[in-house]
């Protein structure tokens, strides 16, 4: 079977930035992906959708957002993970 | 260290070149690994079957992985060939045959319809990439897949470098110092 040849005549003008930029992107991409995920598999949860519901009427946080921006960042106090990451 | 798990993965459409770059150093494990799915457009058929991967992508085809879009619109068509003029006349383009340029122009302009939800495109080709950036496109390519995985922690430095040295003694004309870069960079 004969080699695969390259396509790319000038793969040779790829530079660090053009890497750096690559890696970038993928990392947010599936970043985002994580993160629509986790809220997703939250939300799914009735109690904890119940829970945002009461924060927000109770008018202490603007929207679901900050109240589980909030709570997030409580916790991490209070656990003392903040330093770890 | 951030593992992202198989259902964090992402829709892109691919440009043949990082594709062959994929096949020649055998890790389209991490294709699987980071993408749902690939769109590809039927010009491009042709081109692997040039560069000797008709069977490698026929089989990433037959798995579901790798889609082939066939029919584009006459809007699309228009549009692609009015990119695949920007690539031609790109400073860095070494091919001004306009035509040529029309597999990754029609990628460029199918992976914008809003239902396949393409997060980006992977190019390798400066011209290509360099008008898809213009035209506010998400951009990666072979070596941002290799970095990631490296950053995931599934790459030794070593292991980077002996990968792009086999692209590289198939013909791919990445400079040592990029290599190096690459497996300093991202490499565990």
């Amino acid at each position: 079977m004969p080699p695969i040849t390259p396509h790319e005549s000038d793969a040779e003008f790829i530079t660090p930035e053009d890497v750096e930029n690559d890696v970038a992107f993928f990392t947010e991409a599936l970043l985002e992906k994580q993160i629509q995920r986790l809220v997703r598999e939250l939300v799914r949860r009735s109690d904890i959708y119940i829970a945002l519901r009461k924060l927000v009427t109770s008018g202490r946080f603007a929207n679901e957002v900050e109240a589980l921006a909030q709570a997030v960042q409580t916790l991490q106090s209070a656990t003392g993970t903040e330093q770890e990451a | 260290m951030t593992i992202f798990s198989s259902e964090d993965r992402v829709i892109v459409a691919a440009d043949t070149g990082p594709l062959l770059s994929v096949f020649q150093s055998n890790t389209t494990e991490f294709l699987r690994r980071y993408f749902s799915r690939i769109f590809i457009v039927q010009n491009q058929l042709v081109e692997f079957q040039k560069h000797s991967a008709a069977t490698e992508i026929q089989s990433l085809i037959d798995e579901g992985l790798v889609v082939v879009i066939k029919n584009l619109t006459d809007k699309e068509k228009e549009e692609a060939m009015e990119v695949a003029r920007r690539i031609a006349t790109e400073p860095s383009c070494r091919d001004s045959i306009v035509p040529n340029h029309l597999p990754e122009a029609e990628l460029i302009v199918v992976s914008q319809r809003a239902e396949i939800q393409c997060a980006g495109i992977l190019l390798d080709e400066r011209a290509a990439r360099s008008v898809a950036k213009n035209m506010g496109l998400n951009i990666g390519g072979f070596l941002g897949i290799l970095g990631r995985a490296g950053l995931d922690g599934l790459f030794t430095k070593d292991e980077i470098r002996r990968l792009l040295q086999t692209c590289q003694s198939l013909g791919t004309h990445y400079k040592s110092s990029l290599i190096e870069f690459v497996a300093q960079t991202y490499g565990r």
